[in-house]
């Protein structure tokens, strides 16, 4: 039976994971509230609900065989922790994701790390992660990537990202199947009104409302650049890169490819948006910070700034994965959309 | 000349006034520390620009870089935790949700965004901010900061591991580019001699601390527990001038020794309490003040471990051995590592104070500690220490209420004191 390792982090190579014959399976947490009061057992409530999302899944949980954890803000920084702490699962790595982007020293502190990933991996499955089971995975991942790609004006918000959780959660070759087949079906039809742009934090695993009411209002989800969202699928991961040892190239395709708030310079996130805007034309952007997720909440004033600046109608949102807040945030969007004009 | 809000004037007044009007048998190193933190403020507001470069950094950073290159390091903490005691928060996190911060962050960040947006600090020439020594949204804040005033920000990634391979070389060469910013922007060079006096002189400052957190296991100390948090002050970076840190805390452990507090009534036994969770609690001096009254007081702090490792140097040390003296102390930092070694940390505490109770002062913005809470809690109940853990953030007058914290601190306390007594018979 194949092992099932649990990852808390976009920075986690999965081609690396899935490479040593083990399913990588991201930890989105759940909108279930009942998972929240689970992980209050182990973590203060004033936590994003995605860090207790991650908890509870790793709490009294047949899920998973061990999990890779990473330290990319204070809360999951906390949840590995405790994770740890209280033995709830076997740890293989904790992976201290790095935030300099454009400092190699920092490259080669992440590529060092997943290089002992490798190695543990290997010592936890048994048998080596050989380069060509490593460049077997970057192949199959690529072709999941490019058919996620070609999907995004074929389907609704919510079904799009559903398919993207999917990826991230499933076995890769079932969903690659379901993604070329919805691939070469008619892209969707129907009344299409304001382009949208998502920015900010993690979405997390089944929690859509704001995908559906997007998708209520008939509006499109033109691009984003959430963590655990479209980053994951933009880029291939390079397959023409010589001598160059795979692990290096897996640690600069994850760390400079992936735009989170925590990241710095701040810059390079501002170009991130530019060239979304200019590549995708959004009539307007959405920017969604998860409830006590500091990094994002920072970094909405300066997308606020940035919107301004493109002459974009920007709204902030903060939301807490809970059906209490469904009905404001339907007012607050719907409102928003009134004033945008496609 | 610095302009002084004329409402944050009053209030440093009348919170001096206090200070002479404290109980002679308290320390009168206490009454000097208030002009240290603002003689420190006052110069950094008043500085002439082109002369001396003006750092932010935020603790516990390395101030000594700054020290040898000719700059001012300036925590903005050490102030902004002095003006949010006299209650001057409030103004500072309503400036920074106007700028469209959410108040759902760290009420200390904002408060710190607000006061620099209100003109309330004096503006950096560069900030430097480093990551995971206390948290994460520090470094998020600082960079808000930087784009602010529109000066550079230097980041400096402590490894969250420090035990990890690789971790000591990280910390040089992050060192090293800390150090390359700050010459280009001082235009001073970094010297042996330089690097080696800065390092020579916080040893002695941490060494005077260390004593006087010695001083603090004794039964009972002339000095209030509201009186021992403020102590951290010129330890975050020396306030601008290292001799007078360490004057300063070779003054107290001095007063500490010569005067004796009187003894407690033997129905009243005092309770020590350690603080296992934020400095918060000296956000709200009155509260402290009047535990203190009731004869409680906080013997120590988690936080104090934050300077308890000296840089291993020698005379004969080089440039390079110095970096590396610095970054070994970095990385002895309690905050980095395990949560295992954090519980152990605040049990050692506890016994080692002979602590009868802990508090785990927890505010609303602080993720790190919100993570660690219950393991701390476990681990001091386990040791025979009980363990409050308090929701508390003065700062934010939205989200706190004295009568309430007050009234878990008092059921607590008849608790610990009967239990007390209840052992002595």
């Amino acid at each position: 039976m194949t092992l099932r390792i649990g990852y808390n982090c976009g920075y986690t190579p999965i081609e690396l994971i899935h490479a040593a014959g083990c399913l990588p399976v991201r930890m989105l947490g759940t909108d279930d509230p009942s998972s929240f009061t689970l992980a209050e057992a182990y973590t203060h409530h004033n936590v994003c609900p995605l860090v207790k999302g991650v908890m509870a899944q790793t709490i009294d949980c047949d899920d998973f065989d061990a999990v890779i954890t990473a330290a990319t803000c204070d809360g999951m920084r906390g949840a590995a922790d405790n994770v740890e702490h209280f033995e709830l699962l076997p740890v293989l790595a904790a992976i201290d994701v790095p935030r300099h982007v454009g400092r190699e020293s920092h490259l080669r502190y992440l590529a060092a790390q997943l290089q002992g990933l490798r190695r543990r991996l290997g010592e936890h499955t048994g048998s080596e992660v050989t380069d060509d089971a490593l460049r077997a995975s970057i192949a199959l991942y690529n072709r999941l990537r490019a058919g996620l790609r070609s999907l995004r004006d074929a389907m609704g918000a919510t079904a799009f990202y559903t398919l993207v959780h999917r990826a991230l959660t499933e076995d890769p070759e079932d969903v690659l199947v379901e993604v070329e087949a919805a691939a070469s079906s008619e892209p969707r039809s129907g009344q299409r009104k304001v382009r949208v742009a998502l920015l900010g934090s993690c979405m997390m695993g089944g929690d859509y409302e704001l995908l559906d009411i997007l998708d209520r209002t008939g509006s499109v989800v033109v691009a984003d650049l959430l963590s655990g969202g479209s980053q994951l699928f933009e880029r291939d991961v390079p397959t023409d890169t010589g001598d160059t040892d795979l692990v290096e190239v897996l640690a600069r395709h994850y760390w400079r490819g992936t735009h989170r708030a925590r990241n710095y310079p701040l810059s390079i996130r501002e170009d991130a948006v530019r060239e979304l805007v200019a590549t995708h034309r959004p009539h307007a952007l959405i920017h969604n910070t998860l409830k006590f997720c500091d990094s994002y909440l920072y970094d909405a004033v300066h997308m606020k700034r940035l919107a301004d600046e493109l002459g974009l109608p920007y709204l902030a949102l903060e939301t807490e994965c809970q059906a209490a807040d469904s009905g404001q945030l339907t007012t607050r969007v719907e409102c928003f959309l009134e004033g945008v004009s496609p | 000349m610095t302009r002084v809000d004329p409402l944050l004037q009053r209030k440093i007044e009348a919170a001096r006034a206090r200070r002479v009007d404290a109980p002679p048998e308290w320390s009168q190193a206490a009454t000097t520390l208030m002009r240290f933190v603002m003689d420190h403020h006052r110069a950094c507001m008043d500085r002439d620009r082109s002369a001396k470069k003006l750092a932010y950094l935020n603790l516990p950073t390395v101030p000594e870089p700054f020290y040898a290159l000719d700059m001012i390091p300036y925590v903005p903490e050490a102030y902004l935790g002095f003006i949010a005691s006299i209650n001057f928060s409030p103004r500072y996190l309503d400036e920074a949700a106007a700028m469209g911060v959410s108040r759902d962050a760290c009420t200390f960040c904002n408060n710190g965004v607000g006061a620099l947006a209100k003109g309330d600090l004096p503006h950096p020439d560069i900030v430097c901010g480093t990551m995971f020594t206390l948290c994460e949204v520090q470094g998020k804040a600082f960079e808000a900061t930087a784009e602010l005033e529109d000066v550079p920000f230097e980041l400096f990634h402590l490894p969250a591991d420090p035990t990890a391979e690789g971790a000591l070389e990280f910390t040089v060469a992050e060192l090293k580019h800390l150090v390359a910013a700050l010459e280009q922007l001082s235009g001073n060079t970094m010297t042996r001699d330089g690097l080696y006096t800065a390092l020579e002189r916080s040893n002695r400052a941490y060494s005077a601390f260390l004593r006087f957190m010695e001083l603090r296991k004794r039964a009972r100390l002339p000095i209030s527990g509201s009186q021992a948090f403020f102590f951290y002050y010129p330890i975050y970076s020396y306030l601008g001038d290292q001799e007078r840190t360490i004057a300063f805390y070779e003054g107290l452990c001095r007063d500490l020794d010569d005067v004796q507090a009187p003894p407690a009534p033997p129905d009243r036994p005092p309770i020590r309490l350690l603080n296992a969770g934020h400095y918060f609690p000296i956000h709200d001096r009155s509260l402290l003040d009047d535990l203190e009254q009731h004869g409680v007081t906080f013997v120590s702090e988690f936080f104090s471990r934050l300077y308890y490792e000296q840089a291993q140097i020698s005379e004969d040390s080089t440039l390079e051995e110095l970096y590396v003296a610095l970054a070994r102390r970095c990385l002895a930092l309690p905050t980095l590592g395990t949560l295992q070694s954090r519980v152990q940390s605040v049990g050692e505490l506890g016994t080692g104070y002979e602590a009868d109770g802990a508090v785990i002062f927890l505010p609303w913005g602080c993720r790190l500690l919100s993570s660690e809470v219950y393991a701390k809690a476990e681990h001091l109940r386990k040791l025979g220490i009980p363990t409050l853990t308090l929701d508390c953030d003065p700062l934010d007058a939205t989200k706190y209420s004295r009568a309430t914290v007050q009234n878990r601190l008092d059921a607590f306390i008849e608790m610990l004191r009967e239990r007390k007594l209840e052992r002595a018979t």
